[in-house]
This record gives structure tokens, sequence and C-alpha cells, in this order.
């Protein structure tokens, strides 16, 4: 499990090199997932979710965090379509997602938080399917590149 | 004086109303509130909350969020959604289950 990344580690998640950027690995029910560091604002373990009646299976329930309201999202279930692969993730990271001029302040609920990796972009095989913008590997793990950008736009 | 709230617990969540218009009638179902053409249904109003402060909804959030929420706000009992008056919640509408 990894620390929680600071704000200030947020801000400086480029890596400084060209083509190299430092990426979250998200464990959800159907395999790994990687969001750019500079998108994370926080993770947050075994944060209390109120649930939504007559929500969609992406939304598990709203919180609180620093003293604002919190949207939850299933992360796998934003990924996955509508199979819903697991249940009662203990895992909530604090996320900006929506265009970079205005983001807005997410959770997404996950298995696990597994590691922080620097990722070569040349390695990444480019999909631009809506959040998953591209493939790589990690280790011997195919892991999905998610674009939260991506969310919020019209299919 | 700032809109008032009525902060309206049904089917285990917390729903922002707006106040000013609406009139509550309480019978043994629960508690009904009268917001124009519409009638939600909850099982209790727990307060009458002047000070919300209403997150209005951005894209990604509402695109999310069951029709007929425009935003978000945190409440002294916890996170609420906030009821779009113009078209209340179907969950609302028709009485939340949990």
């Amino acid at each position: 499990m990894i620390s929680e990344p600071s704000p200030s580690t947020a801000k400086d998640a480029k890596t400084g090199k060209a083509g190299r950027e430092r990426f979250l690995l998200l464990r959800t029910g159907s395999g790994l997932n990687a969001i750019p560091v500079r998108r994370v604002r926080r993770v947050r373990r075994n944060l209390l979710l109120h649930p939504v009646p007559g929500s969609d299976a992406r939304l598990v329930g709203l919180a609180q965090h620093r003293g604002e309201p919190l949207t939850v999202l299933d992360l796998g279930v934003l990924v996955d379509g509508d199979e819903q692969l697991s249940e009662g993730q203990p895992i909530t990271v604090v996320a900006r997602a929506g265009a970079a001029e205005n983001p807005e302040t997410i959770g997404l609920a996950v298995d696990e938080a597994v590691d922080l990796v620097t990722i070569d972009e040349a390695t990444i095989t480019v999909l631009s399917e809506g959040l998953v913008a591209g493939e790589t590997v990690v280790g011997s793990e195919l892991v999905r590149i998610l674009d939260l950008g991506a969310l919020g736009e019209a299919p | 004086m700032a809109m008032p709230w009525l902060i309206l617990r049904s089917g285990g969540c917390l729903w922002g109303v707006p106040g000013a218009d609406a009139r509550v009638i309480r019978d043994a179902l629960g508690v009904h509130v009268l917001l124009g053409d519409s009638c939600l249904h909850g099982d209790e109003i727990l307060t009458l909350d002047r000070r919300l402060q209403v997150r209005p909804a951005g894209p990604v959030v509402r695109s999310m969020l069951p029709r007929g929420c425009s935003g978000l706000a945190l409440s002294e009992y916890g996170p609420l959604l906030v009821v779009d008056p113009a078209r209340p919640p179907e969950a609302l509408a028709k009485g939340a289950q949990t």
C-alpha cells in the first residue's frame, strides 16, 4: 500500500523528463488502472459513504472530504461499463476530473491503491476510447491508462 | 435573508429541498413536501437550514447524479443531494426505497 500523496506531490507529478509521467496504479475488479498523479489529491481509506437511491451503478454514494461534499464513483464500473465486479471497495482516491481548466473534485472507489510508477509515454498504446486513453504493461501486468479529463464529456 | 432549505431524509439519503415555496404535510407514512406540481415523499424532515452552502454540480458530477439533482451540499447531518425544484428526482417523487 502506498502512502497518501500530498497536494504538493500532485503538483509535482511531471518527472521533468520528456515523455515520462508519474501515475498512481489502482486495482479494480477487472485489473490495473493508472491515473496521472497530477490528477490525484488524496487517497482515503474506509471513507464513510452514503448511498444514493435511484442512482446508476457508477455512483457509489456521497461522502465528505475536507468539509466539502464529495461524489464517489465506482472506478471499476466506469471502466468496464455496467459490470460491477467488486463491492465495498475500501479505498477512495480523491481526484480531479473533467476539463483541465475547470476540474471537478470526485472520489474514485477502488479495491487497492497499488503503487506510484513512472511510465514512458512511448510504451503506451493509444486507444482514446473515452475514459481509457491507452494501455501499457507495468511489470508483467496490463495497465489501462485513464484520462479523467474525458469524464463528463458527451458520449 | 438566505433561502431556507428543508433537509429531508428519504431512502437512507439526505436531500436538500428549496423550502421557500414548499409545503410540508405529515402523516403516518412519513412526510410529503408539496413543491410546485410535485409531491416529494420522505421519512422525516431533519431541519430547516438557512446556512446551507450549495455546490452546483459541474458536468462530471451532474452526469453521475440521479436526474433532478442540481448539486451537492454538506449539512450538519452529512452530505446531501440538492433537489431541482423544476424537475425533482423520481426517487423522491415515488418515495425512495432503502
